[in-house]
């Protein structure tokens, strides 16, 4: 596979898309995690379908409708949610439908033959352009700087938000950043796993760093590299069986979490035992 | 104690209510908490002691009345609290040290890019571990901590940015009997220097420690010295609940909460 990335153009984006999206899933996915922000994700993410319909509307970049949805719909929930408007899991699951159905509306309004949505449904990191791989890039880095810069404020309001709130941290301001922040982490998923998958991605790298750090930064790190494992074993699993990348990348992703949790679980027995 | 002396008000609550939709959580409810006071507020499970709690400190809208501290309102207040919340409601298995946990205390307003902790407020930090004898958990993972070694923190959270009043939501729920002591030991050292206000489900907690009591079932039942009888517990609780009482105090109305502090 090497030699491919370093012969192809394709995979050289391929690569980079994976190692963008791993940094990006290794932060984000512990804040979701840490916040319980799983199923608003998954809102978020399915939301962006319709942006991707519109996208193809209007002949617009898909990526560019899923990014303008995805951040509406996040605004949206996390709006809606503080007014207390209605249950949290009503709201996503409404508007988790309502970007779907926007999806399938639109693209059924075009004329002629209908595009294929599969690269956005479940991903398709070899079709990755070089407009893709520069919105990527350029959301990657707005997610690092998020991170770096309001460590001090995250830490506070992730471990309790309502001490931050007490002290008159900006929880506001930090709740609708985060929720900008999840939309981002969907876009850039979404070339790499697709709508449909992007849970995944999202919470088993995280997940599997839980089960062996105890430090915030520590977990971060651990997360983006199993992450990046996920992403590359996917992707060569995916060039030597000649399957869907995205659909490999989630399946390797499953199995190892699953397989790291029995080894936490064997280990926290085998202490207890002794 | 006598309230109506010099010493103004740390809290003043004026026909406050609270409504979850069309419920009432709280309903027109008139308090005054002098400063310096040691002041515990009971009742019954779902009377709404915290909802008070929390629209005291602001982190519930009030649907109604008004809320000062110093003063101030409480977003304007907030340097001069410290607060330790129940510990349901936070992370608990968040990834951060207890010495971090404390250090969040100083953690300044808004929202602060770049922002580094500086030597004075590890200073800070350390000081207060110390007083509370917690050094030697100071590097371990908050997860990792017993009950009483937890609330042990988030006091000392509460306590690092020195504040002029200390709110605590049961600090002593799941927490064993040594810890529970050293709690209420160390509140009543703390007492000279910071005006106390604590919700508790256990009424000999309370009575037996605070100088003030505020008997709360979606409105205020009572609030004077702690000394009840049996009848005002039953109107409290809704059922018989044992207690020795002493001596039977004047119930309080609200007209007379605010005129006692309008005479300060």
């Amino acid at each position: 596979m090497l030699e491919a990335i370093f012969t192809y153009q394709f995979m050289r984006n391929a690569a980079l898309t994976a190692l963008l999206g791993s940094i990006v899933c290794g932060i984000m996915g512990v804040f979701i995690i840490e916040k319980k922000l799983v199923m608003m994700s998954g809102g978020i993410a399915h939301t962006s379908y319709g942006g991707v319909g519109l996208g193809y509307l209007l002949g617009i970049e898909p990526i560019i409708g899923a990014f303008v949805f995805s951040v509406l719909a996040a605004l949206g929930i996390g709006v809606l949610k503080r007014r207390d408007v209605t249950r949290s899991d009503v709201l996503i699951s409404l508007f988790w439908a309502l970007g779907m159905a926007m999806g399938i509306l639109f693209i059924a309004m075009m004329e002629g033959y209908p595009p294929d949505i599969s690269a956005y449904l479940f991903g398709s990191i070899l079709s990755v352009t070089r407009l893709d791989l520069a919105i990527i890039v350029a959301l990657t880095v707005l997610v690092i700087i998020a991170f770096l810069v309001l460590y001090a404020d995250w830490q506070v309001f992730l471990f309790d938000e309502d001490f931050a709130r007490t002290r008159g941290v900006g929880t506001k301001r930090l709740d609708t950043l985060l929720m900008i922040l999840i939309a981002v982490t969907v876009v850039v998923l979404i070339r790499v796993v697709g709508i449909i998958l992007v849970l995944a991605l999202l919470t088993a790298p995280a997940a599997t760093a839980a089960l062996f750090t105890t430090r915030l930064k520590t977990r971060v790190a651990l997360a983006i590299v199993i992450s990046a494992l996920y992403s590359f074993g996917g992707l060569w699993l995916s060039y030597r069986m000649n399957i869907a990348s995205g659909a490999a990348i989630v399946i390797l992703a499953v199995i190892c979490y699953l397989l790291a949790l029995l080894f936490a679980r064997w280990r926290v027995y085998r202490h207890r035992e002794r | 104690m006598d309230y109506a002396g010099a010493n103004p008000a740390a809290i003043r609550v004026e026909h406050a209510s609270i409504y979850y939709g069309q419920t009432p959580a709280i309903a027109d409810v008139c308090l005054v908490v002098p400063e310096g006071a040691y002041l515990g507020i009971i009742g019954p499970n779902g009377g709404g002691k915290s909802t008070l709690l929390n629209g005291i400190l602001g982190l519930i809208p009030l649907s109604t009345g008004k809320v000062s501290i110093f003063g101030q309102s409480p977003e304007l207040a907030r340097k001069a609290i410290g607060y330790v919340p129940q510990h349901t409601t936070l992370n608990r298995r968040f990834p951060i040290t207890l010495a971090e946990v404390v250090l969040s205390g100083r953690i300044p307003a808004g929202v602060s890019p770049f922002f580094r902790y500086r030597a004075e407020d590890r200073d800070a930090a350390n000081q207060v571990i110390q007083r509370l004898g917690l050094e030697r958990l100071a590097k371990r993972q908050a997860s990792q901590l017993s009950g009483g070694e937890f609330q042990k923190m988030l006091l000392a959270r509460a306590m690092v940015s020195q504040p002029k009043l200390l709110v605590l939501d049961e600090p002593t729920a799941n927490v064993d009997a040594p810890s529970r002591a050293q709690i209420f030991e160390l509140l009543q050292e703390l007492r000279r220097e910071m005006t106390i206000l604590l919700v508790s489900h256990d009424l000999l907690d309370i009575v037996t420690r605070a100088d003030r009591i505020v008997c709360v079932n979606q409105k205020v039942i009572y609030q004077g010295e702690p000394a009840l009888d049996e009848n005002m517990m039953e109107s409290v609780f809704g059922s018989r609940v044992g207690l020795y009482v002493p001596q039977q105090q004047p119930k309080e109305s609200c007209s007379s909460a605010t005129k006692e502090t309008s005479h300060a």
